[in-house]
């Protein structure tokens, strides 16, 4: 075959199609008899699936510091009929991959496995949910090893920074900012961890999610597995009350950590969440700002100053509020050059309206960032958890695209102006000096 | 079974395609056989520092990442010892930006000397973010000379030290870009929604002009069977005292890879494995303990690394670990735990094949090994292995010979 090859114009970069809509779709929807809502995402091609379960509450809900992630985390530890050692061996015998994490709002499990072990999974994870024991000596083994976890990550200066910054934001005795100390985990006791699962892991306090290549014998399975566990009466419709955040403190404080070979720095505050009506404006400029590699900071202090590996900005979502941080490790030479030049840009943005240029392009960024967040069932799934998380209709999607479509610059520049004034940002800085 | 086309353009580029109109996207993966161990020893780091420099735009596209941000797409790129790996993910419609920005890259970069003098600062705060300032960051930058005498994977991509990206000069950046970056040491692959006609076409299009250059391959020393045990003992700033075990293995294509892949996968891939379950949860002595391959083209490593516990001796530790190695030399193995770690091997690759980018970056690792056929017989080749190549393989791989520790003290001790 001979084919020529076509001189191509290298000057004139090819032609662009924005992405203008998202494939998103809902989730079936099921319920299970014992109030437990289920959701499903269908690929016929996989020959495995993820059930991801997740329950409300999270670090938020916990009476004694820990319950919750040690919950969570010790949940496969023992059942009434079987010892840890044996449901690790049954897991792993089936190739299958469990993981269990903790946050604010929620603790999650997921689980990966091979379809033909369906039946298998389904009935030890349902086990594990329906009649964990915590046995003490294997509590205390994951307590000891998360003690000695977490005095690795004291060292690092952005953990310690992020740490000090959360505590001065929301206080250190709320749930969003409280940080660990050593102590509790040696406080945290088997009875603190039965009250918190008494309390929270309840089937109708959460929801599962099923992806990948979901049969009728496989939905019929989890109808008879998780759809059965029961929960006492006195627990059904509990809802989570919002603690109240004291005021934050604004301004700057420098941790010392000696010998430190870089500074971290954090810069934020306490905002909303994605059910907020500027959410979306505020995504869009915190694009522009700090949320992706030609976002403003990133090219002034990277790209032109060579002061950081990199530097970003991003808005979370809790369940009852937000938080915007920028955070970035830098040389300590430049710390505070690295800081004028990140009020810099915020000023910028109070004060310029963004170019239109800049602003298409990180929209076109955004919808093109969307649709590989949806690529893939259980990509989906992930989103639909985080959308069951913080209360947020599924036509959050087809909202997101109208809204971010309509920002304009204007509304760039008055948001800023509303939201970031330099004197209600807290600086924390970690490092030498 | 992933399907996929294979063609080769006139100045030697390969281009392998695997089409899946079930995304909406596609992966573009540039993969150049240029790694660290192509470096001069006096100048380390260099593969790395110039992957830096591919983004800082080239003749006619004066920067790199704008117009793939413009078309809705993110780009990013990774080096290794062995090679140095680009993509992009764009919107199927959009996917002819990589083609132009690619190519031209390839074409003829910038070289200009004020991204040399800041991409130059970043990897040096790079080098301080990931491997200084980190706890137990420096472990890769002592344990690649303990091992290796000869061969290149002595020193880790980032480099031997700052000094050698401190000394990188503008025109050794030249030289390096034509001897290394040619469409005839380059393969690329795509995966997702594209057929492939209209990769045949785009290829050709935007690549096929590039001429094939001289490509600099020096001969890589090979690294010779070590004839003693090799220890260090060093002590820094950390909470923790840490051990880190390496024994010489096989090189990717050797059937002694998947063995030593099932092997750290017995004693550290799960919950129910061997380390974890006796010296993590029965002794306590560690806190946290895994065992993994490197996985390197040429002859790598297989790694033990655990944190120990307080008031657990190093020389206890050590010897545990040593204990938990017996039963395999010994093949007194369970024949439910082979099983367990074929399924576990069967269900890690299916997860990773979903993405389509991990096809993309793993059609073009198969094809610069010389197979790309090996994408879809990888998991048999697990399957194929049986407990007594296990044991063989355990009693070759954990000879005291063939063994290098780093003893990782804290400084109070």
């Amino acid at each position: 075959m001979n084919k020529k090859n076509i001189i191509p114009d290298r000057k004139t970069p090819p032609g662009i199609n924005p992405v203008r809509n998202l494939n998103w779709y809902n989730p079936e929807k099921q319920f299970l008899d014992n109030g437990m809502n289920l959701y499903i995402f269908r690929d016929s091609t996989l020959d495995a699936t993820q059930l991801n379960i997740s329950f409300y509450g999270g670090t938020y809900t916990e009476q004694k510091p820990l319950a919750a992630s040690t919950v969570i985390g010790t949940l496969q530890e023992g059942t009434k009929k079987h010892t840890a050692m044996e449901i690790a061996r049954q897991f792993d015998f089936w190739g299958s991959y469990l993981k269990t994490s903790a946050s604010n709002d929620n603790l999650d499990i997921s689980l990966f496995f091979l379809n033909r072990y369906a039946h298998e999974n389904l009935e030890l994870i349902t086990e594990i949910i329906r009649e964990p024991c915590f046995p003490e000596n294997e509590v205390a083994i994951y307590l000891n090893n998360r003690l000695e976890e977490w005095r690795i990550r004291q060292e690092q200066v952005a953990w310690l920074s992020r740490k000090h910054f959360l505590e001065r934001i929301f206080g250190e005795k709320h749930p969003y900012g409280r940080s660990y100390q050593a102590k509790d985990f040696q406080t945290v006791q088997t009875d603190d961890l039965e009250q918190y699962y008494r309390l929270h892991l309840q089937p109708a306090n959460g929801f599962c999610i099923l992806s990948g290549n979901i049969t009728a014998t496989i939905l019929n399975e989890v109808k008879n597995t998780l759809g059965s566990i029961s929960m006492p009466a006195s627990q059904r419709g509990r809802s989570i009350e919002a603690i109240p955040v004291q005021s934050s403190t604004p301004g700057i404080i420098s941790i010392k950590k000696p010998n430190a070979l870089q500074t971290a720095i954090t810069v934020g505050k306490k905002l909303f969440n994605r059910n907020h009506r500027d959410y979306a404006g505020f995504q869009i400029m915190n694009t522009i700002l700090g949320g992706y590699f030609g976002s403003r900071l990133m090219q002034n202090l990277r790209e032109n100053k060579g002061l950081t590996y990199g530097i970003y900005s991003s808005l979370s979502s809790f369940r009852f509020d937000g938080l915007f941080s920028i955070q970035g490790e830098v040389d300590t030479a430049g710390r505070d050059t690295a800081l004028q030049e990140i009020f810099y840009e915020i000023e910028q943005l109070r004060k310029e309206k963004v170019p239109d240029h800049e602003l298409q392009l990180v929209k076109n960024y955004h919808m093109g960032n969307l649709l590989q967040a949806f690529d893939g069932v259980m990509n989906k799934a992930d989103l639909t958890r985080s959308l069951l998380i913080t209360y947020t209709p599924f036509d959050y999607f087809s909202r997101l695209t109208k809204e971010i479509n309509a920002v304009t610059p204007e509304k760039i520049r008055s948001l800023a102006q509303k939201y970031l004034d330099p004197e209600s940002l807290t600086v924390v800085t970690a490092g030498p000096k | 079974m992933i399907h996929f086309n294979r063609f080769t353009l006139d100045n030697g580029l390969r281009v392998l395609v695997n089409s899946d109109d079930a995304t909406p996207l596609v992966a573009f993966n540039l993969l150049y056989q240029v790694g660290a161990k192509h470096e001069n020893p006096e100048r380390t780091g260099f593969a790395h520092l110039f992957e830096h420099l591919m983004f800082g735009g080239s003749k006619n596209a004066k920067n790199f990442d704008t117009p793939i941000q413009m078309a809705g797409g993110e780009s990013n790129a990774f080096t290794n010892n062995d090679f140095t790996n680009y993509y992009v993910i764009l919107p199927k419609a959009n996917i002819e930006t990589a083609f132009w920005l690619e190519s031209d890259r390839m074409l003829e970069l910038d070289f200009s000397p004020k991204t040399l003098e800041v991409q130059r600062q970043v990897v040096i705060e790079e080098y301080k973010q990931r491997y200084l300032n980190q706890p137990y960051g420096d472990v890769w930058l002592l344990l690649r000379p303990l091992t290796y005498k000869v061969h290149p994977y002595r020193w880790a991509t980032i480099g031997k030290e700052i000094r050698h990206i401190e000394k990188a000069t503008l025109e050794e950046v030249k030289q390096f870009f034509y001897h290394h970056y040619a469409p005839n040491n380059a393969i690329l692959t795509l995966s997702g929604n594209i057929t492939p006609g209209e990769a045949e076409k785009l290829s050709r299009k935007w690549f096929g002009e590039i001429p094939a250059r001289q490509v600099d391959r020096r001969d890589i020393p090979v690294e010779p069977a070590q004839k003693e045990p090799a220890t260090l003992s060093v002590r820094r700033p950390v909470p923790v005292n840490a051990i880190y075990l390496a024994y010489h293995i096989g090189d990717r294509l050797s059937g002694d890879y998947y063995c030593a892949d099932l092997i750290s996968d017995l004693l550290a891939g799960g919950p129910s494995s061997r380390l974890y379950q006796h010296l993590v949860k029965e002794k306590q002595l560690f806190s946290q303990i895994d065992a993994y391959i490197t996985g390197s083209v040429d002859p790598g490593l297989f790694v033990i690394s655990g944190n120990l516990n307080p008031g657990i001796s190093m020389e206890r530790a050590e010897a545990a670990i040593y204990n938990e190695l017996y039963p395999l030399i010994q093949d007194r193995l369970d024949n439910d735990e082979v099983t367990a770690m074929k399924n576990k091997a069967e269900s890690a690759w299916m997860y990773a094949q979903m993405h389509i980018l991990n096809r993309a970056m793993n059609l073009a690792f198969f094809e610069m090994l010389g197979d790309p056929e090996r994408i879809n017989t990888e998991l048999e080749s697990f399957r194929r292995v049986e407990r007594n190549d296990i044991t063989r393989c355990a009693q070759t791989m954990f000879s005291e010979n063939n063994r290098s520790i780093l003893y990782y003290y804290k400084e109070s001790d």
